[in-house]
């Protein structure tokens, strides 16, 4: 069952990725990427990281991707417009490397790691508890990193600018 | 369970900064109501004012301490860096008062924004975890993002902008990637306990190798090292100048700070494997910087193409790995900071009108304004290394110690050798602008007018490069004791 | 007994596989579409890929400290994904200011300063 699921939903990941980055018109591809996301909730669920499903799904396939749908609209992206695909010979060279890279790092990930998963559930009380106390100075940071994009977003986006 | 007093005695400038961010947000609030004129000066004054204060502080009343917590320490290396850093914001903060009449709009957002990020960098000198690292490395990042892209009514500046964030979201995906492989093989976030796992292991797996060398891409970034220093020249020539100044130095030393923590306390003995991998970087980051530099005919792009060169010097010394390199970093840093500024300020001064950096701006300077011909001089033959300068003790210092780590490790050798042949070449590029501000005609003849606060900072930058090549004892004993407090950390694993 | 923890589990080299696999599609997608929309779309993708071998890597890991393996990793996904949702949000906003002065949403159109 475990693994069916898990090649079900994994499979549906890398296909909808794969659409995603394919799609001509940049709705569909956002749309396609909100499909990949809730596969990869899907993936979480398997993983006992049920919290982190949720918020893959709201924040991700929610916020962000609406986010992106939004901007597409507002700027009306053209899809006439035939976008030339670019593959130059060393991005396929750094691809290659790092892939090769990957590969031996995938046989050999470590000690700490075992063969089978540990019983650990992604439980929001434990969760919530770690990031309040053993995390609460990243956790301030993040409030002011996304204090300063507020602000700096609200600046770029005025409309009316001067040269 | 960390208590508030632990974390404010780590962090209580960071706690400052952001504070004085909000301030600066309600003040402008109060007193702005939509003008664009007027607050700008009240917030960039109070933001100026503070960050002074803040700086003060940390050298009256901020000791350093042995103690380390789970979230962070204030150890000599951090407080070296935190004050850094501090300096390094009020000085762009000076230098946007000349700059700011060109900004269209957000002029009091600014100072804001760059609170902030001098938030980020004050965190990074403390982390002691792979979150806060990721999160500090992000608010500083982020912050950068818009600032660059602060004037939209430029295209260079937009441009400039949308370069910078597609490389550093790749590099932040690099770097989270990283880290996850590196917490697979060590099972940690913390520090503490990587360093310990990573000391437990007879030979490092390759998962945890692979996760460095990701973290490693993420944080050359950051520095500016060769392959990953792609969006340098094109930000630093696109972005307002006074952003590019910060940039220059802020943003490079946030990443030699954490590849220092990194290399020194996280790895630890495990290091020397990565010296080989640290002096590649060195040698190939130094010929192209230093190559790169020579063609170069905007003022901006080419003090980032030197910004690659130096960062180069920085990797040499890092793959050196002693207490004796990681002190002559921390001291080149601060040489670099009052070289850059110096020559950034100029730069405003000699585009005020246009804004624009070509070097034909600076032909016949000396006829035009003396006194920002010398302190061009000063700054391009510090940053070239040349005696009387303090650039020349901060190289100096590197290339011994590296000379001195050379006897364990022969390779090393090759790239003092490399980094001697770029001392020479970058000697002539530096000298090709002054020989454009000494010998060529101008193309307008008038004088140039400098006021007198901007003559102020040009002579302590002035001062403090002809300063430190003199007394340069208090800077380097403050250094040893960074360099001290961050090998004492290591833990004895052999 | 956890969904994951039933007999006949996924093989660890399984799980990373995959991420590796979203991961090297992201940065194929980076490299390769000249829409600045879809280029950041395909860095969402990368970080995607990172969250989930952060949330595989914390499933597999083995007790070694005293207190055994804490959800550390989880929390970790909880703030990339969090400065993620900043950083697209800040993108777009530069990538609208691109398209509104320059009319163009293509990164080779944005090549007046030489890369």
């Amino acid at each position: 069952m475990e693994s069916l699921f898990f090649y079900l939903f994994g499979g549906l990941a890398v296909v909808t990725t794969l659409l995603t980055l394919s799609s001509k018109n940049p709705v569909y591809s956002a749309i396609w990427m909100i499909l990949s996301f809730s596969a990869t909730a899907g993936l979480f669920v398997l993983l006992d990281a049920f919290l982190i499903a949720t918020v893959e799904v709201l924040v991700y396939a929610g916020a962000i991707m609406v986010l992106f749908l939004f901007v597409i609209m507002m700027i009306n992206l053209r899809t006439s417009e035939a976008e030339r695909l670019r593959l130059s010979p060393l991005a396929i060279l750094a691809a290659l490397t790092f892939l090769v890279l990957f590969g031996r790092a995938v046989s050999d990930p470590g000690p700490m790691l075992g063969k089978a998963p540990n019983d650990l559930v992604g439980d929001p009380d434990v969760i919530a508890n770690l990031m309040f106390t053993e995390y609460v100075v990243p956790f301030e940071a993040l409030s002011l990193l996304l204090t300063a994009a507020v602000v700096g977003c609200v600046v770029l986006s005025r409309k009316k600018v001067k040269a | 369970m960390p208590s508030f007093a632990e974390i404010m005695s780590v962090y209580g400038l960071e706690f400052g900064l952001g504070a004085l961010a909000m301030l600066l947000i309600v003040v402008d609030l109060i007193t702005g109501r939509g003008r664009l004129t007027g607050p700008a000066d009240v917030v960039r004054l109070l933001a100026l004012g503070g960050v002074s204060g803040l700086l003060i502080y940390s050298f009256m009343f901020l000791h350093a301490s042995g103690e380390v917590h789970a979230f962070g320490q204030l150890d000599a290396f951090a407080l070296y860096f935190k004050r850094f850093f501090l300096a390094t914001t009020l000085f762009t903060l000076l230098l946007t008062a000349p700059y700011e009449a060109r900004f269209s709009g957000g002029r009091a957002e600014f100072p804001v924004l760059v609170l902030l990020t001098a938030m980020g960098m004050c965190m990074l000198s403390s982390v002691g975890d792979f979150v806060s690292l990721f999160v500090g490395l992000e608010l500083v990042t982020i912050s950068l993002f818009l600032l660059t892209a602060w004037r939209p009514g430029l295209p260079r500046s937009i441009e400039a902008g949308i370069k910078f964030v597609i490389i550093g979201a790749v590099a932040a995906a690099f770097l989270v990637y990283g880290i996850a492989f590196v917490y697979g093989a060590t099972g940690a976030l913390d520090f503490a306990g990587v360093s310990a796992a990573i000391q437990s292991m007879a030979t490092m797996p390759a998962g945890l190798k692979f996760g460095l060398l990701l973290v490693l891409v993420g944080l050359g970034f950051k520095l500016g090292a060769v392959p990953f220093h792609i969006w340098i020249p094109d930000v630093y020539q696109g972005a307002p100048t006074p952003v590019t100044a910060f940039l220059s130095v802020g943003s490079k030393a946030a990443g030699v700070v954490l590849l220092m923590r990194l290399v020194y306390t996280v790895l630890g003995p495990a290091a020397a494997e990565w010296a080989g991998v640290l002096g590649g970087l060195a040698a190939i980051t130094l010929l192209m910087g230093n190559l790169g530099a020579i063609t170069q005919t905007d003022l901006k792009r080419f003090l980032g193409y030197s910004g690659i060169a130096h960062a180069g010097f920085l990797l040499l010394a890092l793959a050196a790995h002693s207490e004796a390199s990681a002190s002559s970093i921390l001291f080149y840093m601060v040489t670099y900071l009052f070289a850059n500024m110096a020559a950034f300020l100029v730069i405003i001064v000699v585009s005020r009108t246009s804004d624009d950096s070509h070097m034909d701006r600076v032909n016949g300077l000396a006829e035009r304004s003396p006194f920002l011909a010398f302190v061009l001089l000063v700054s391009m033959l510090s940053l070239a290394g040349v005696p009387p300068f303090a650039g020349f003790v901060a190289k100096f210092m590197i290339l011994r110690a590296a000379m001195e780590a050379a006897l364990h490790n022969p390779a090393l050798y090759w790239i003092v050798g490399l980094s001697l042949v770029m001392v020479v070449v970058s000697l002539y590029y530096y000298l090709c602008v002054l020989k454009r501000v000494y010998f060529r005609e101008p193309e307008d003849k008038g004088v140039l007018e400098i006021s007198g606060s901007t003559k102020a900072i040009l002579l302590l930058c002035v001062i403090a490069t002809i300063g430190l090549a003199i007394f340069f004892n208090p800077l380097v004993e403050s250094a040893n004791a960074g360099a001290q407090s961050l090998m004492g950390a290591l833990p004895q694993g052999h | 007994m956890t969904l994951a923890a039933a007999q006949n589990s996924v093989p660890l080299e399984h799980w990373l596989t995959l991420s590796g696999v979203l991961f090297t599609l992201g940065l194929c997608g980076v490299m390769m579409r000249r829409n600045v929309i879809l280029v950041l779309m395909s860095v969402e993708i990368m970080l995607n890929a990172a969250n989930v071998a952060l949330v595989v890597f914390n499933k597999y890991l083995i007790a070694n400290a005293p207190e055994g393996v804490a959800l550390d990793g989880q929390v970790f996904v909880f703030f990339t994904i969090a400065v993620a949702a900043a950083e697209a949000a800040v993108a777009l906003v530069i990538a609208m200011a691109l398209f509104r002065r320059l009319d163009t949403v293509n990164v080779d159109d944005v090549a007046n300063l030489r890369w």
